[in-house]
């Protein structure tokens, strides 16, 4: 079976999974860890750090770090999120030609979904090198409350970084999976996802191998990094009255600050105080330095988040409500992100479904983990699990007085399909205009807009007399189709509603060129370095070798003949140093190795003697 | 002739049609096409016999031109000699298909067409990699889907829980999402597992509320029991005519002509009686999607006698089996003239039959007393349907007794009317439920029950949901018939005529209506829409 990973694309962290051998296994980066920032940052040299060693160099280089950009990813330049971000991100945001959102580095435009490509890019060479095989496939997880643009920018994400996305799976549907996986189990669970940027609660029932997602909400603003901005709006404050000056105006500063934020923040779920020490934060206007130093106690934390976490437990009410949920019917409440390591998450959360959180999962791999065993459950010939997903947005058409008129209503298990009637609603109206919306506003206008089409032909009649079928179609890989029909004279429009992602089809091409010369240039540059430092290599040894060979030979006609030659060769190869021309390197390295292979004889023989 | 050089003349031979045949292609007479229009899979000789109508004499000489013709082959020999069948223990009854939670079985019989099961052989040259088994597994159920109900499309006993409910939903899951085939090129199957899936899902839905589920529990069940007996029912006229069998030469046809045997000896095929459509709201659109067809034309052609398409044999009720032999007709494309010819004939035989039975069985008319007195006795016990079978079955085999004849006539058309009332209640929950194919068909086999107007209005209407409009104005025209009187009646062969495009006639039918009812909001209405139109 080919093989296939699961990629938990998070906000604040990222996560790669694939089952081997039936066991679903996280795989460690380079440097161990088992999960990766999800940062990226463009260095002075132009090239891309992703991960770890881009939140180290975060600091000293904030403009050009990009991170939480899956707060960005498929969103409209207009929408409130990007203009929270904008504010609050040193790096810059600028709009893109489709009304969507870019990030500048040096210069150079970025889309959200290449930025996410790297981080996917990322993980994928991390599975690459731990299975020493190319991986192609991957299934990619996203916020169960994500709309169709957003899970679409995340697919073309995943194609830029040049993987073929079996499915677009939810993060708590895939945390049910991995918690489920190979349980023989019947029972209604809830999972309840805190993390970095978003929040999602998601009810499922788990039976024999299969999983039922009954009912999914949540709010993709609400995460971790709003715990830290009150940490970081509380130092400020604090500062601001102190000092009269405003730290936030710094970029350096307000990297230092949410770095402080975060730490403090974990720290409180593990003590109940703890002590926040930035010196030299800043300079006065007279240059004197100012130190920025707090005690921030468990009980602060939970008072100045306590809405945050209120808001949770709104939102697993309503959930419960609307799915027609009674809490007693709840088996089990699956913590996921790491947000909910906070104890006054995991009380209320206790407390509100009066239930013990599960213990068993691990809050940062199980998203991974159920990403890669729905990938391997895709592929398998007879897998033993089924996973039954839902529509997470109701989808409908605009109608008179500019209403949604929703035809799928959100929650639905795909596939799915449903028609309505629908009429003219002007005389001698010859064409209808179709418009295909996702939400669950009553007002078109506040729904995002998939597509639209116009049904043309219709017979010339009084308003309310010509028919027109509409139906949806959804998949069950999430695509969804649209057909108008007019029932008098047969006559058929269709569309496939791909949502736009904020990038057209030649821009995802052409980024996709783009990155594959970025690889290549990348691994160019890495063959040559490495031949540099081979080349190096042999140098310094010619170098130390060459006094002693001298000393031994010269003294013959032909000792000092073949020294001047030695020394023009490695004359050469010093120069070729300086070229990073790989093959001039190697050609230099080879024939410096070969003099040197006769004058380590000569010079071993000479000691032995 | 010896049986290991001619199979075909064992009755238990499975035969099957030549894989890969191309029937388009095939030079077939009336008769031998429909013959094999009734092989469906692996097909007994017997059960062929029993199921065209043709009498078992010209079955097996028709099944022997197209075994030597290299149509049909034998699917296994097995070495047990020709017996007659031991009355009642040789024929199981077949598992009802609602019967426990298992799986609904895999009966290649099960309302596959030859075409479609010629298709199946077929395009596995087309890359489509799913076993055999499981493509025909995926037709059949496709086939029926209409017609189950929602705990059989689940596979689930009617009693079961809510917990039941569910796992036999995410059985159901695991075998029809089409996740399960994600690596699969599935070609026509995907969309065939999409619909499967759907319609599995709407019945949990639907099922998940517990008053919903007991409602729907209650008719289902009686509409079980009821095929139960008819399923016995045919058991014990299969008995009666082993008697025959074993008292002299079989007669040259089996009767198919006279409405009261033509139940007892339907073949146990079920059948999809509804064309198969893709689900659509319940909205009267009939003839408006298809306008380009010459619309006269559809008034006279039905859609189901399509001759590249045979119907398979019609369910076991009185009902449909009524209408069999204008279905065999327009696959032979007999002449009407020569139907009622051959109606007449075999009502002679059949009649000539029951004498022979009579005359030469000393046992017939003990056989027929014991018939009877059971009969009673079920009828005392409430057992209405089954009461009826067994008295028909006394009237069979003592012709002449006049007493039998009477009770007979009356418990059946009392038996008829309660199934009649079954099946339209459980079309109106269909109805309600949003299957709007399958209410149709249930409106159908409770009009041909019991001829009531409301019935047979209602069935005039599925069938104009379905676009059947040769059907539906026939319903039509026999509710006016029913009540010449009943202004809703007229209103229905209203619509239907306008459906097909007949303007003038359905005027006239409105005009009428408005004599019987001045002012009648409806017939207004539609007098409207006609001069619209
Ligand atoms: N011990 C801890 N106590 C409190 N918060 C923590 C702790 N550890 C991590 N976090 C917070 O959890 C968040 C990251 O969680 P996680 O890695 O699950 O998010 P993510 O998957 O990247 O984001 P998302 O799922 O929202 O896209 C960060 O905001 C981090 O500060
Ligand atoms: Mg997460």
């Amino acid at each position: 079976m080919e093989k296939v990973i699961g990629i938990d694309l998070g906000t604040t962290n990222s996560c790669v999974a694939i089952v081997e051998d039936g066991a679903p296994t996280v795989i460690p980066n380079r440097g161990g860890y088992r999960t990766t920032p999800s940062m990226v940052a463009l260095a002075e040299n132009g090239k891309r750090l992703v991960g770890h060693i881009a939140k180290r160099q975060a600091i000293t280089n904030a403009e050009n770090t990009v991170y939480a950009v899956k707060r960005l990813i498929g969103r409209k330049w207009a929408d409130a999120s990007v203009t929270a971000a904008r504010e609050s991100v040193p790096y810059s945001i600028i709009e893109g030609p489709h009304n969507d959102v870019r990030v500048e580095l040096r210069e150079k435009v970025f889309s959200a979904p290449e930025i996410s490509a790297f981080i996917l890019q990322e993980m994928k060479l991390v599975a690459q090198e731990y299975l020493g095989e190319d991986v192609a496939k991957a299934v990619v997880t996203v916020p169960a409350y994500f709309n169709d643009a957003q899970r679409q920018a995340t697919k073309d994400a995943g194609a830029i970084a040049g993987l073929d996305v079996l499915r677009i799976i939810n993060e708590p549907t895939a945390a049910a999976l991995a918690y489920g996986f190979g349980k023989n189990i019947e029972r209604k669970v809830a999972i309840f996802d805190l993390g970095g940027g978003t929040f999602d609660i998601s009810i499922l029932e788990i039976g024999n191998g299969v999983f039922e997602v009954i009912s999914t909400a949540g709010d993709t603003l609400l995460g971790g990094e709003d715990f830290d901005r009150r940490i970081i709006d509380w130092l400020v404050f604090g500062f601001a009255k102190e000092h009269k000056i405003d730290l936030r105006k710094d970029k350096m500063a307000l990297q230092r600050l949410k770095d402080v934020a975060e730490k403090a923040k974990c720290e409180l779920s593990a003590v109940k105080e703890t002590e926040i020490n930035l010196p030299f934060i800043i300079s006065t206007a007279s240059n004197e330095p100012l130190h920025l130093q707090r005690t921030l106690t468990r009980e602060k934390l939970d008072e100045l988040t306590v809405d945050l976490v209120e808001r949770t437990v709104h939102i697993c009410k309503k959930t419960l409500r609307e799915a027609n949920i009674d809490k007693s019917e709840l088996e089990d409440v699956i913590l996921v992100g790491g947000q909910t390591r906070m104890p006054k998450v995991q009380e209320m959360v206790a407390e509100f479904f009066g239930l013990d959180p599960c213990k068993g999962v691990h809050p940062d791999e199980v998203v991974a983990l159920g990403a890669a065993i729905q990938g391997a459950a895709l592929l398998e010939e007879d897998s033993e699990m089924l996973l039954l997903d839902v529509t997470p947005h109701s989808l409908g058409i605009m109608i008179v007085g500019g209403l949604l008129h929703k035809l799928i209503e959100q929650n639905t298990t795909v596939p799915t399909s449903k028609s309505h009637i629908f009429t003219t609603i002007k005389d001698n109206q010859t064409s209808v205009k179709i418009l295909v919306l996702q939400g669950e506003a009553e007002r078109a206008e506040e729904n995002e807009l998939l597509g639209e089409f116009i049904l043309t032909g219709l017979r010339r009649a009084p308003k309310g007399e010509v028919e027109i079928e509409v139906t949806f179609e959804i998949s069950a890989d999430g695509i969804v189709a649209v057909h108008a029909k007019d029932l008098e004279t047969g006559q058929q429009q269709s569309i496939t509603v791909t949502a736009t992602s904020g990038l057209t089809e030649d821009e995802i091409r052409r980024m996709v060129d783009e990155n594959k010369d970025y690889l290549v240039e990348l691994r160019d540059n890495e063959e040559i370095e490495r031949e540099k430092q081979a080349l190096q290599k042999v140098i310094d040894e010619a170098e130390r070798l060459f006094p002693d060979v001298d000393a031994v030979i010269a003294g013959s006609d032909f000792g000092k003949d073949a020294m001047s030659k030695a020394r023009v060769v490695l004359d050469r190869a010093k120069s070729a140093v300086g070229m990073r021309e790989r093959k001039a390197m190697t050609e230099a390295r080879e024939a410096l190795d070969r003099t040197l292979n006769m004058f380590r004889g000569v010079v071993s023989r000479s000691r032995a003697g | 002739m010896d049986t290991q050089a001619d199979p075909i003349a064992r009755k238990d031979s499975p035969v099957r049609l030549v894989p890969g045949l191309d029937l388009m292609a095939a030079r077939l007479s009336a008769q031998e096409g429909f013959v094999l229009s009734r092989i469906a899979g692996e097909t007994t000789v017997q059960l062929l016999c029993d199921g065209t109508g043709l009498g078992d004499a010209a079955t097996i000489a028709t099944l022997r031109t197209l075994y030597d013709k290299g149509f049909i082959i034998v699917a296994d020999q097995r070495a047990t000699p020709v017996v007659p069948r031991p009355p009642a223990a040789a024929v199981p009854a077949p598992a009802g298909p609602l019967s426990g939670s298992g799986s609904v079985e895999l009966d290649e019989r099960l309302g596959l067409d030859t075409a479609e099961l010629a298709q199946v052989d077929t395009e596995e040259a087309t890359g489509i990699d799913l076993k055999r088994e499981l493509r025909l597994r995926l037709r059949s159920v496709r086939r029926r889907l209409k017609e189950m109900s929602f705990f059989e499309l689940l596979g689930l006993a009617p009693d079961a829980d809510a917990k039941a409910l569910r796992r036999a939903y995410f059985e159901r899951s695991k075998e029809f999402h089409p996740d399960r085939y994600y690596t699969k090129n599935l070609g026509p199957y995907k969309e065939m597992l999409a619909e499967i899936f759907r319609q599995s899902k709407a019945a949990y839905e639907y099922l998940q509320d517990e008053d919903k589920r007991a409602a729907y529990r209650v008719l289902v069940l009686a509409q079980q029991e009821e095929e139960q007996i008819e399923r016995q029912l045919r058991r014990q006229s299969a008995e009666a005519l082993e008697v025959v069998h074993l008292a002299g030469p079989p007669p040259p046809a089996t009767p198919s002509g006279d409405e009261g045997s033509a139940e007892q000896s339907a073949p146990p095929l079920a059948t999809p009686v509804v064309p198969s459509l893709p689900w659509r709201d319940r909205r009267d659109t009939a003839g408006a999607a298809l306008f380009q067809r010459s619309l006269r034309e559809r008034l006279v052609t039905s859609p189901r006698g399509v001759t590249t398409r045979p119907p398979t044999a019609p369910l076991v009720s009185a009902a449909v089996a009524a209408r069999g032999p204008a279905t065999v007709e327009s696959v032979e494309a007999d002449s009407a003239e020569r139907a009622s010819r051959r109606d007449r004939d075999q009502a002679r035989q059949q009649r000539q039959r029951q004498q022979r039975v009579a005359g030469t069985l000393g046992g017939g008319k003990r056989k027929a007393q014991d018939y009877f007195e059971q009969g009673l006795k079920q009828l005392e016990e409430g057992k209405l349907l089954a009461a009826a079978a067994s008295l028909k079955l006394a009237a069979t085999f003592d012709p002449d007794n006049l007493e039998y004849a009477r009770r007979s006539e009356t418990v059946g058309r009392e038996a008829r009317a309660s199934t009649a009332d079954g099946y339209f209640k459980r079309a109106l929950l269909e109805e309600q439920v949003g299957r709007t194919e399958t209410a149709a068909l249930y409106f159908q086999r409770a009009a041909d029950a019991s001829g009531l107007g409301l019935h047979l209005q209602r069935a005039a209407e599925g069938m104009m949901w379905l676009d059947d409009l040769k059907n539906a104005r026939e319903y039509a025209t026999k509710a006016l018939q029913a009540e010449p009187n009943s202004v809703d009646a007229r209103l229905v062969l209203a619509r239907v005529l306008l459906a097909g495009g007949l303007k003038e006639h359905a005027r006239r039918e409105v005009d009428l209506a408005l004599k019987l009812a001045p002012g009648h909001p409806g017939a207004k209405e539609l007098l409207k829409r006609i001069k619209k139109a």
